[in-house]
């Protein structure tokens, strides 16, 4: 299949760091292609460089296979972003900004296009307020709704879930499997939490530091029989009883006499409980964390 | 044309566009209340000696003196006022995060920032038909119409009213000119600002540094003069010479279209490489 977008090599470099260093990737048609990193680790430079706002120190950026911005800016006129803060002209109203960007896409739209839009995105009551007066899921939820007026086939969202609550997270999380499942756009979306990614990607790339540290379909990357599991003790366990027992095998080597670790299938958790509370173990807690969780956990904690 | 009327748009629906307007209004209004009240006495003063040497009949204070009077004092300021909206163009938009909303469309780099100026354009030449309607028009129904004295320190230019008009639309012509390179010269300032104070407070305080020193009388700026741009702005008073110093007039409008370009230039080299982190 022909990817929408690939990056080949991508660096960008400032004076004093390196912000994305030697990055590649390719988005295939239909997927949700999560970009998960800490903050700072190059999500946001690497989103700007594909939409042409900042140049990149070398390497190449392909949008349907023409090379950008190299063939010209009209390549965005297939794609629809939203680019960290959702800022809008808040002296115009929700439905004036939504023609307003309308207008810039290089597409006829008719106007009840612009309706049907706001209507996606459930601002359809409040589309002659002004700006001003949305709360930031409204303008979160708007900036969505300028991406996709001019009806790209791939979305760009670069932390499109960021400050909001709950159910504003929720909301926005409802609305990328909508436009992905029912409407077949591919979707880019970035953030810094893999909770609110790993709901959505079908594949995903880890950045830290801007580079690429793991990358591939979300199944495989989550590994489960390498689960973390944390068994927290109030007094410290004999070590022959590990050592010799059924799980010394997935004993993992960051266990300490207050927290066993281990890493094992979740199915087996009640078989180990079972097991060290036999032995006498005083259990306090049993937590788990898939691979993957915890792979990027240690990252962004270094 | 869709992005010059967005752009225009953007431009007539903030509130700050029409600061330049009011404080336009607000000049020439004070102007024209203090000769109402006390004109006679100001016209006494500046004629002293000359009523021994001529004599004079029907009103020296009209509505072609006052208007002189208010552009002397307002056309030195004015072209600074288009700097509210210029500056705010480019540093305004990435202050407020739109920029980068905007530039992820498909649309040039070079075609969006002409087309930003040119709406600085459109908005200076609405403030100086602004300027017209109050400086001149408000003026000529307040004060009536007559032969113009126009006193300059070393001469003094009698004018006919039926030979004032086109001074008039003459001068307004150049003083477009001049804006439009202050405006150009605020649009570069904005390329590089992510707030608009900066910009505004460096145009105004760049033509204020420029200003002065060309008006200075000292030897050491002689040399420099004929090469600011400020030294040529004050050129549409030369329509009020007899004979009008046409020669004069056509090289200062030449100083100010090239520097119009050279800011214009710089403005576009360096927008199209900037990479838009706010």
């Amino acid at each position: 299949m022909k990817p929408v977008l690939e990056v080949r090599h991508l660096t960008k470099k400032y004076k004093t760091h390196t912000a994305v260093d030697d990055l590649s990737f390719r988005v295939l048609p239909g997927e949700v292609y999560g970009f998960l990193g800490e903050n700072g680790a190059g999500k946001s430079t690497t989103l700007r460089c594909i939409l042409g706002l900042i140049k990149p120190t070398s390497g190449q950026i392909f949008i349907d296979g023409m090379p950008f911005p190299a063939s010209g800016k009209k390549l965005l006129r297939n794609i629809g972003a939203v680019v960290e803060r959702p800022d809008m002209y808040g002296y115009f109203s929700g439905l004036e900004n939504v023609a307003l960007f309308a207008s810039l896409c290089d597409k006829n739209i008719p106007e009840k296009r612009l309706e049907e839009v706001l209507t996606l995105v459930g601002l359809r009551d409040r589309q002659h307020d002004r700006v001003k007066e949305y709360s930031l899921g409204m303008k979160q939820r708007l900036g969505i709704a300028i991406a996709l007026v001019h009806e790209p086939d791939l979305l760009i969202l670069d932390e499109p879930t960021n400050g909001l609550d709950p159910q504003g997270i929720a909301d926005i999380r409802a609305l990328i499997l909508h436009l992905s499942r029912d409407l077949g756009k591919t979707v880019i979306v970035s953030s810094h939490l893999l909770a609110e990614i790993e709901q959505v990607a079908t594949r995903l790339l880890i950045l830290h530091k801007g580079k690429k540290v793991l990358e591939g379909a979300y199944e495989d990357l989550i590994r489960p029989s390498e689960t973390r599991v944390a068994v927290a003790l109030g007094a410290p366990l004999a070590a022959s009883v590990l050592e010799a027992g059924p799980w010394s095998a997935c004993l993992d080597k960051a266990t300490t006499t207050e927290e066993l670790v281990f890493r094992m299938p979740p199915e087996q958790i009640p078989a180990l409980v079972a097991f060290l509370s036999a032995q006498g173990a005083a259990i306090q807690a049993v937590d788990s964390r898939h691979s993957l969780e915890d792979l990027f956990l240690t990252l962004t904690a270094s | 044309m869709t992005l010059l009327r967005i752009e225009l748009k953007k431009i007539f629906r903030r509130p700050r566009t029409y600061i330049a307007f009011a404080i336009v209004a607000a000049l020439a209004g004070i102007i024209q209340l203090a000769l109402l009240v006390d004109g006679q006495s100001f016209v006494a003063f500046a004629m002293q000696g000359l009523e021994e040497q001529f004599a004079f009949s029907g009103k020296i204070l009209n509505g072609y003196l006052v208007t002189y009077i208010i552009l002397q004092t307002l056309l030195v300021n004015v072209p600074q006022l288009v700097a509210i909206v210029a500056a705010d163009e480019v540093s305004g938009e990435a202050a407020s995060g739109t920029l980068r909303l905007l530039l992820t469309k498909p649309i040039s780099r070079t075609r969006l920032i002409v087309t930003k100026y040119l709406a600085s354009v459109i908005y200076t030449l609405l403030l100086l038909v602004w300027l017209a309607v109050i400086g001149l028009g408000l003026s000529l129904l307040l004060f009536g119409t007559g032969d113009m004295i126009n006193m300059r320190s070393e001469e003094v230019v009698f004018l006919l009213q039926n030979d004032l008009l086109w001074r008039y639309a003459a001068a307004f012509g150049f003083a477009a000119l001049s804006m439009a390179c202050i405006a150009a010269l605020s649009m570069l300032l904005s390329i590089f600002a992510e707030n608009s104070i900066g910009p505004i407070i460096a145009t105004m305080g760049i033509v204020l540094f420029l200003t002065v020193i060309s008006t200075l009388g000292l030897p050491f700026f002689e040399t420099l003069k004929p090469w600011l741009f400020t030294t040529h702005t004050i050129a549409w008073k030369g329509f009020f010479s007899d004979p009008v110093p046409y020669n004069a007039i056509f090289q200062s409008g030449g100083v100010l279209l090239v520097y119009t370009v050279l800011f214009l230039a710089a403005t576009v080299y360096f927008f199209r490489r900037k990479d838009i982190q706010s």
